[in-house]
């Protein structure tokens, strides 16, 4: 597998383990975007390999993480119970994804994830990253990007 | 017999979702006490009787392992077990954490199960 796949997989396995919500791989020109603002999460590492990896989702999927993570009525959860969750998962992701990239026997430092909210118009210039990667998650759009700095 | 349980966690979900699983795995709990870092985890500590500490490596102000070089300095709060749980992965970086006096370790993501066996081996499964 190639970093991208390795991406897609540890994405993937996180979220049905943490959330039980599901997702599969589509070309990011592919996904509808969201009508309403969405989050974008980010988090950096460093050790032998160092980059940052990225996320965007509508605030539906977050909002909808946050209430299967920890199964409370979605009417009960809030954004910013959601921007929580959102960092949570990519903070577990970049956890595994540094597993699966470089095994057990070397150290990364992870910095702490920061999410940040974007007006709808932002998303479309995402989707034309060559970087980016898409997926499908139980019908609501994601974008995950990972990119090596050394 | 209940326990005292104290979750450090920078991320609320996190924190919860640790709570939650306790639950789930049948865990009797006295109190559940939550601190966001290492710092406010020592001042708990500090005010309460506590059991067993579940706490995370990379939090701001204070990480995991700093808290558990401090409570190693602390007569009263050496003996307090600490098992942390982390996306950290690293072999180097676990026995870093164990060799600080760390008693156990846990991947995220984890199950109720995982969190009832870390409990239990260390408390004895005193909480059934």
């Amino acid at each position: 597998m190639d970093t991208q796949e390795l991406l897609e997989s540890a994405f993937v396995e996180v979220l049905e383990k943490f959330a039980f919500m599901f997702g599969e791989p589509v070309s990011p020109s592919d996904l509808t975007p969201p009508n309403d603002p969405f989050w974008q999460a980010s988090i950096g590492f460093s050790g032998p390999q160092k980059g940052l990896l990225q996320v965007a989702a509508a605030s539906s999927f977050c909002v909808q993480l946050a209430a299967n993570v920890l199964g409370i009525d979605l009417k009960c959860m809030t954004p910013e119970a959601g921007a929580d969750a959102f960092k949570e998962l990519l903070n577990v992701v970049c956890g595994e994804l540094l597993e699966k990239m470089a095994g057990t026997d070397v150290v990364f430092n992870l910095t702490i994830p920061q999410v940040e909210t974007k007006p709808p118009e932002e998303w479309g210039p995402l989707t034309l990253d060559s970087q980016m990667r898409g997926l499908l998650v139980d019908e609501m759009p994601v974008l995950i990007k990972l990119e090596m700095t050394s | 017999m209940a326990y005292n349980i104290l979750i450090v966690d920078d991320s609320k979900t996190a924190r919860a979702f640790i709570a939650k699983s306790l639950e789930v795995a049948g865990i009797e709990i006295g109190a559940v006490f939550e601190a966001e870092n290492g710092k406010q985890a020592l001042d708990v500590l500090h005010s309460h009787w506590i059991d067993i500490v579940l706490a995370d490596i990379n939090m701001p102000e204070m990480s995991g392992l700093e808290m558990v070089q401090q409570m190693k300095q602390d007569g009263l709060m050496q003996t307090v077990p600490v098992v942390i749980i982390s996306t950290e992965r690293s072999l180097t970086r676990i026995a870093e954490l164990k060799a600080a006096g760390v008693r156990d370790y846990m991947n995220k993501p984890f199950t109720p199960e995982n969190i009832k066996q870390a409990v239990d081996r260390i408390l004895g499964g005193r909480g059934e």
